[in-house]
């Protein structure tokens, strides 16, 4: 096995992906000395998944992705909350898991919206998929048992059964407090070059047995690009919403997803750029006004923080694991970083492994 | 050989195709490369263009090798258009610009009078416009007058999917207006709509929505190609008057017409 021979790795880069590898190295091979480096501040991360929403959703992306996607999120669903009671055992810092469902609205003049949403899901979903009801029209009064509010101003919508989010602002601190409590050097506010399996800060080579490029955007893989996201984080007390919500519009999708303490993060924007310049004047009005159109209290919501960021993706938005002898660059999770990590992480183990797996798409030996 | 010619450059398809609202870049370029086209749009406006920050995504679409044709999609001022049009030519390397400019915000109509008022500082200034228009014969009328040489009238609103909403208004374009190349750009939601713009003698067709947000978009990029070449071939060929009775195609000897009775 790969995995006998290795006894120092390197983690680069300390996102969701990084500190959930690191996690899962130091649970499964307590021998091994991981060291894991980051260009910036762990405790302020600004790693894709900070500014994520943290949803769960496979049915609603397989709407623009390939089937894959999918099956890897529905896996997810079972693993995440598996993996959250441990983390929280060992780290007694609880991560907020709400597996309800979600609620997809649009305008009543935009109902086209919601029967082309369901078309892309019946022409992805097999029929033993659509016999179990993934999704279900939901009428005014439907609507209003599962949101009060919402019924107020929609005479109908979609409900996906099988989608959760996740606080991800939590998870990240959680896993931060794990890396901390244990035997792991951490290397952070240092941006560091990967040649082989060493890693360079400046001049200072470091050798490993085995490297970890988790860099994202940051990584220098070919054919990756950026995709930028923005979002806002509202406080609304008035406001009472369970469930994440997508709402549908001609020219966007917009999501809001519930956050503990009255918090709503709403984001929509997919900009094929690697601009990290702050928030555009048309996406804030564009997200304020969705906010406002899913719900009128939402005007007097405070607007807490204002957030862009870039997503990593390869040509196929697909997620990749590349290997390079004692390198593995994992890369691509795309919009669908809480989504897909599960399955990404058990694939890594098991290339580590040498095991089989099903994911023979996403493993590329370079 | 047929081809379609658009300021000097000459074209064997006529399919103009746009490039957002794929479910992956990948899938953008497999669809493109099935429709066979030779003419790309794309929109720079929301990539922050004075930093070139969405290099990764346009160099993506230059590796396609077909003649860019970079739009001014959501500016709603002669101002604004112009100067994403400026930004355009020196990004892409082209004056070929697909002139946009909104005139509201629900239907995204052109508006006619701020079109025809940036056409006619962006053709001063050496650009090719293509501009994108109604189906109002005087507003494209005037953009000729303007010194514009395509049109890109609307089948209906961008992406609604409606087709050829008002033949009438068509017909009488492609009749009033002979010797100029016209494209049917926007609100085509399916093949047979393109086949029958060709059919009415349009030149070309410009699509986006059709293919990116079909279930496959690659397919009915195929579907676009064959339907837009059955067009172009049944314009060409001139096709039979349409009659009353019915005409047997296979001889009719042995059946006496006295047997008739009306």
């Amino acid at each position: 096995m790969m995995i006998d021979s290795i006894k120092t790795v390197a983690v680069v880069g300390a996102g969701l992906l990084g500190r959930m590898l690191v996690w899962q190295l130091s649970n499964k091979y307590p021998d091994i000395q991981i060291t894991l480096f980051d260009k910036g501040n762990l405790r302020h991360s600004k790693s894709a998944a900070n500014t994520a929403a943290g949803m769960i959703s496979p049915l609603s992306e397989l709407s623009v992705s390939e089937r894959a996607i999918y099956d890897m999120g529905i896996n997810a669903l079972k693993q995440w909350p598996l993996w959250l009671d441990k983390i929280q055992q060992q780290t007694n810092q609880s991560v907020d898991y709400q597996a309800t469902g979600s609620i997809v609205l649009a305008h009543v003049l935009d109902k086209s919206e919601l029967i082309q949403f369901q078309q892309e899901l019946d022409f992805k979903l097999t029929k033993h998929d659509l016999d179990s009801k993934p999704y279900q029209w939901l009428d005014k009064t439907q609507l209003q048992n599962k949101e009060a509010q919402l019924g107020q101003n929609f005479d109908e919508g979609l409900f996906l059964n099988d989608e959760a989010y996740i606080d991800n602002r939590a998870l990240l601190s959680a896993l931060l407090k794990f890396i901390e409590q244990s035997n792991i050097q951490v290397f952070e506010n240092k941006p560091c070059k990967i040649k082989g399996s060493s890693v360079l800060i400046k001049n200072n080579e470091m050798k490993f047995d085995f490297v970890f490029d988790c860099r994202g955007v940051g990584s220098n893989i070919k054919n990756l690009r950026s995709v930028r996201g923005e979002v806002l984080h509202v406080y609304c007390p008035e406001v009472s919403i369970k469930h994440a919500i997508r709402f549908m519009h001609p020219r966007y999708k917009l999501y809001i997803v519930p956050k503990p303490n009255d918090v709503y993060v709403i984001g929509a924007t997919e900009i094929e750029s690697n601009d990290t310049s702050p928030i555009s004047l048309q996406s804030m009005l564009e997200l304020g006004s969705a906010l406002y159109a899913v719900h009128p209290a939402f005007a007097e919501a405070r607007i807490l923080e204002i957030d862009t960021n870039l997503r990593p993706a390869m040509i196929d938005n697909n997620p990749v694991i590349q290997l390079d002898n004692n390198k593995m660059s994992i890369n691509g999770l795309y919009r669908h970083g809480f989504l897909l990590l599960p399955e990404v992480l058990n694939t890594i183990i098991d290339v580590l492994e040498n095991k089989s797996h099903q994911y023979n798409w996403m493993v590329k030996n370079v | 050989m047929d081809q379609l010619k658009l300021y000097g450059q000459s074209f064997s398809s006529r399919i103009l195709i746009g490039t957002a609202m794929y479910p992956s870049p990948q899938i953008m370029l497999d669809a493109i490369k099935q429709s066979g086209s030779q003419i790309v749009t794309l929109s720079l406006r929301r990539q922050n263009p004075s930093d070139q920050s969405g290099q990764d995504f346009w160099q993506l679409i230059q590796k396609t090798r077909c003649q860019l044709l970079p739009n001014t999609a959501g500016c709603k001022t002669v101002q604004e258009a112009v100067t994403l049009a400026k930004m355009s030519r020196e990004i892409f390397n082209t004056d070929w610009i697909k002139l946009e400019v909104v005139g509201d915000d629900y239907n995204l109509q052109p508006d006619p009078f701020l079109t025809v008022e940036a056409a006619k500082i962006l053709i001063k200034d050496g650009f090719k416009v293509l501009p994108f228009s109604t189906d109002d014969l005087v507003f494209n009328l005037r953009l000729l007058d303007a010194g514009c040489q395509v049109l890109m009238p609307w089948g209906s609103p961008i992406g609604t999917g409606k087709g050829l909403m008002n033949p009438y208004a068509l017909q009488t374009l492609r009749e009033r207006i002979k010797d100029v190349p016209m494209i049917i750009d926007a609100g085509l939601g399916k093949p047979s709509d393109a086949c029958l713009a060709l059919e009415m003698g349009f030149d070309a067709v410009l699509l986006n929505t059709a293919v990116a947000k079909a279930n496959d978009p690659v397919l009915m990029s195929n579907g676009f190609n064959l339907a837009v070449q059955a067009g172009r071939h049944s314009f060409l060929a001139g096709k039979i008057q349409t009659k009353q009775t019915a005409k047997a195609s296979t001889p009719t000897i042995g059946m006496p017409f006295w047997h008739q009775t009306s």
